[in-house]
C-alpha cells in the first residue's frame, strides 16, 4: 500500500477547494482504511508478543476487514453515528469517498500475496493492477506531505466551516 | 412519450441517507452496525482459517504440509547461516532458503515459496522492506494528524454558528 502521507496528500489536493469540514473528513477518510485495519492487527501482534499468547494468522488477517470496500462503507456509517448530527452526513460521504480513493490507490501497487479481496463478502479472489512497486510512493511522499500541511494549514486558518 | 431525463439529485437518495444518519433510533442503528462489523470480522476469520494454512500450522505438523505454498509478510531476519535465513515474527519463527546475497540481519522481509521436506521454506520470491521504518514513522505521523483533525473538527462544531 502507499504510505499514509501519500494517501492523505492525494485526497487533500483533490478536495483542496471543498468547504473546510468536508476537507477535514476527506483527509481523515484518506487514512481511515489503513488505521482501522492495521492498528487492531498491530495491537493484537503486540499483545501476543507481550503475553506469549498465540494469535492465529486468520484472526490477525481478519482485522483487515475494514480495508475492503463494503465493510469500509459500514465502518463509515458506524463512525458517522458517533458524531454530532450537524456533521454526520458530511462526515459519512467524505469518509466513504476518500476511503474508496484510498483503496483504488492501493490496487495500483504490486503485492506478493496478489493484492486485496475487494469483492468481499461475495468473493475471496485477490485483485490488483500491479502498475507500481511496493514502497514506490515514498519517493513522492515528501512533496505530498508538504502540500498536505500547506493546504490543511491554509484551509483551517481561512476556510468556511460547513459543507458536504 | 419522451423519456424522462435522469435526475442528478434524487430526493429519495437524500432521504434514505438522512434517515440512516438521523438521531431517530441512533444507538439501535449503531449497535446493528457494530454487530455487522464484528460478524464480518468473524466470517472473514472463518474463511481465511478454512482457505489458508499458515506457517505456524505447517510447523506444528510439518510432514502433512510438505509441498504446500507459503507466503510470509513482514518477518524479521534474526540470523543468516550460509544460504539459510532464520526469520521471526511475534507469532512464529521460520527458516527459509536460499536467501539473497544482500540480505542482512535486522532486515524486514516478505517472501513466497514452498514448504519443504526439511521443514524449511524453499523461497522463490523475496521482498526486502528497506524503508519500513520510514513507512512506520509516516503511519504514526498520519495517525497523529487524523486524531488532531478529528479533535479540531469536533471542537469547531461545539462553537455556535455565526
Amino acid at each position: 500500500m502507499p504510505d499514509l502521507v501519500t494517501h492523505a496528500g492525494v485526497g487533500v489536493l483533490l478536495r483542496a477547494r471543498a468547504p473546510r469540514s468536508s476537507l477535514v473528513w476527506f483527509a481523515v477518510g484518506s487514512c481511515l482504511p489503513d488505521l482501522a485495519s492495521r492498528v487492531p492487527g498491530l495491537g493484537l501482534a503486540l499483545a501476543s508478543w507481550l503475553t506469549g499468547l498465540p494469535v492465529s494468522l486468520p484472526v490477525l488477517e481478519a482485522t483487515g476487514l475494514c480495508h475492503m470496500p463494503l465493510p469500509y462503507l459500514v465502518l463509515c456509517g458506524w463512525v458517522a453515528l458517533l458524531l454530532p448530527a450537524r456533521t454526520r452526513a458530511t462526515a459519512f460521504v467524505n469518509l466513504w469517498v476518500a476511503g474508496w480513493l484510498h483503496l483504488s490507490l492501493d490496487t495500483l501497487q504490486r503485492h506478493l500475496n496478489g493484492g486485496y479481496t475487494l469483492a468481499y463478502p461475495f468473493s475471496m479472489r485477490r485483485m490488483e493492477l500491479g502498475w507500481i512497486e511496493n514502497d514506490a510512493s515514498l519517493t513522492v511522499a515528501p512533496v505530498l506531505g508538504l502540500a498536505l500541511l500547506g493546504v490543511l494549514g491554509w484551509r483551517i486558518a481561512r476556510g468556511r466551516p460547513t459543507g458536504s | 412519450m419522451a423519456p424522462m431525463a435522469p435526475s442528478t439529485t434524487d430526493p429519495r437518495r437524500g432521504r434514505l441517507l438522512a434517515s440512516l444518519l438521523s438521531d431517530r433510533h441512533r444507538w439501535l442503528k449503531f449497535a446493528a452496525l457494530t454487530v455487522l462489523l464484528l460478524g464480518g470480522g468473524w466470517h472473514l476469520s472463518w474463511r481465511l482459517d478454512r482457505d489458508i494454512v499458515d506457517i505456524g500450522e505447517m510447523l506444528a505438523d510439518p510432514d502433512a504440509h510438505v509441498g504446500q505454498p507459503v507466503m510470509l509478510g513482514n518477518f524479521k531476519v534474526v540470523a543468516i547461516r550460509g544460504d539459510e535465513a532464520e526469520l521471526w515474527s511475534p507469532w512464529t519463527p521460520a527458516l527459509a532458503h536460499p536467501c539473497p546475497a544482500e540480505l542482512q540481519v535486522g532486515d524486514a522481509v516478505s517472501l513466497r515459496g514452498t514448504f519443504g521436506a526439511d521443514h524449511r521454506i524453499l523461497a522463490d520470491t523475496w521482498s526486502v522492506h528497506e524503508l519500513l521504518w520510514l513507512k512506520k514513522a509516516i503511519g504514526l505521523a498520519a495517525m497523529a494528524l487524523v486524531i488532531g483533525l478529528v479533535g479540531f473538527e469536533l471542537i469547531a462544531l461545539r462553537r455556535p454558528r455565526a
